[in-house]
């Protein structure tokens, strides 16, 4: 096991260890800057067409039910916000290029995409505010799991091993091995990116939820899309079981299992009309 | 699952993945058989690539026996039996993966 304060160090240095392109480590020093336009943050997307098109086709995506298709950033951030689109980029970027690189969580950038097309499915079902940044923190969720794997690679193969020899959650492996957890390890970069608690919270508690905390309707959102994405078998969370639903965050959704079949057959639909392509 | 030249492309062989425009909107949905004139339509819009397999079943994704599919399922519910919600959700899965 290692020290926390060491484990949550080597996280918050991680916009330095990733080895990701500098149009991110740029977009990141913007945004934590808080003095930047959004016209300049989309400027600068632009910049990258790879980028810039895996955002949009995220937004396009049946991901925020937009019926015009969206061809510009500028336009994405006006219909969505700044925050959303900021949040986008940096997400897509940290998940989809280190989860290209990184063969062992392959799977986790699916995993992560269904729990937010879920998620927004869910917020829109239960009349929730901005479905769209729930939709965001269902793609943020697991962000810490990118993280670790990255970060402590040597810690990450006896987490895997023991995911496969015990046949347990990845959770639980972190904690034996690390001795923090991707919940945890999410949190320290978000809130290192300066990201506000209406989007760390959900990612830091959908495993560990609790109605009283701040921002406890999105979580459990989160928290039931992420049970239904597994259950549904999309993409790879690093782990074959499924979590136990947590019956508070059940019931403050107030939905019944005839909503959640929907949301499972629009999913289905979705993967099928190219989610993953 | 080939990505290939939409020149080499052949009639009766289905896309694998969709067609999407540069900003990733669908412009033909995966599982679609190429026909001749679709092909024309694609070049004509500028497409280059396509990725196909050689039956709709390759497209519609997994193949594998129902009996397989279910087992799956069924290991992913471990530890589960006794929840009412868990069981009642592993039967819309299984129900689901009966409607592909």
């Amino acid at each position: 096991m290692r020290d926390r304060a060491v484990v949550r160090a080597r996280v918050e240095g991680i916009t330095k260890i990733l080895t990701i392109p500098t149009i991110v480590g740029r977009i990141t020093t913007m945004v934590s800057s808080g003095t930047v336009s959004a016209g300049e943050i989309a400027d600068e997307i632009g910049k990258d067409q790879i980028l810039a098109a895996k955002v949009l086709k995220l937004v396009n995506s049946g991901f925020y039910g937009f019926r015009q298709p969206i061809s510009t950033i500028t336009h994405a951030m006006v219909l969505l916000g700044n925050d959303v689109v900021k949040t986008l980029v940096l997400t897509s970027s940290v998940l989809d290029i280190v989860s290209a690189m990184n063969e062992h969580i392959k799977g986790l950038w699916e995993h992560s995409i269904g729990t937010a097309r879920l998620a927004g499915t869910l917020a829109q079902k239960t009349e929730a505010k901005n479905p769209e940044e729930i939709a965001l923190c269902g793609l943020l969720h697991d962000i810490g799991k990118v993280i670790i794997a990255q970060t402590f690679p040597e810690e990450h193969a006896e987490i895997r091993r023991t995911v496969s020899a015990r046949n347990c959650l990845q959770i639980e492996a972190e904690q034996a091995v690390l001795g923090v957890t991707h919940p945890e390890v999410g949190m320290w970069l978000l809130k290192k990116w300066s990201l506000p608690a209406s989007l760390v919270n959900p990612v830091a508690y959908h495993s560990n939820f609790h109605p009283r905390r701040d921002f406890a309707d999105r979580t459990a959102i989160v928290h039931v899309a992420d049970i239904l994405c597994r259950a549904k078998g999309v993409g790879y969370a690093g782990d074959h079981r499924i979590p136990a639903l947590n019956r508070d965050a059940w019931a403050m959704l107030r939905l019944d299992m005839d909503d959640i079949a929907e949301a499972m057959a629009n999913l289905e639909d979705e993967i099928r009309s190219g989610l993953f392509a | 699952m080939p990505r290939i030249l939409l020149s080499k492309a052949q009639p009766g062989q289905v896309l694998t993945r969709p067609v999407t425009t540069s900003a990733g909107v669908v412009m033909v949905q995966a599982g679609s058989p190429l026909t001749p004139a679709l092909i024309e339509r694609l070049t004509n819009f500028g497409v280059d690539t396509v990725v196909v397999g050689d039956d709709a079943a390759q497209a519609a994704g997994d193949t594998r026996p129902m009996e397989e599919r279910v087992r799956e399922v069924e290991a992913r519910f471990l530890g589960h039996d006794q929840d009412d919600w868990m069981m009642t959700l592993k039967q819309i899965v299984i129900a689901q993966l009966a409607r592909d």
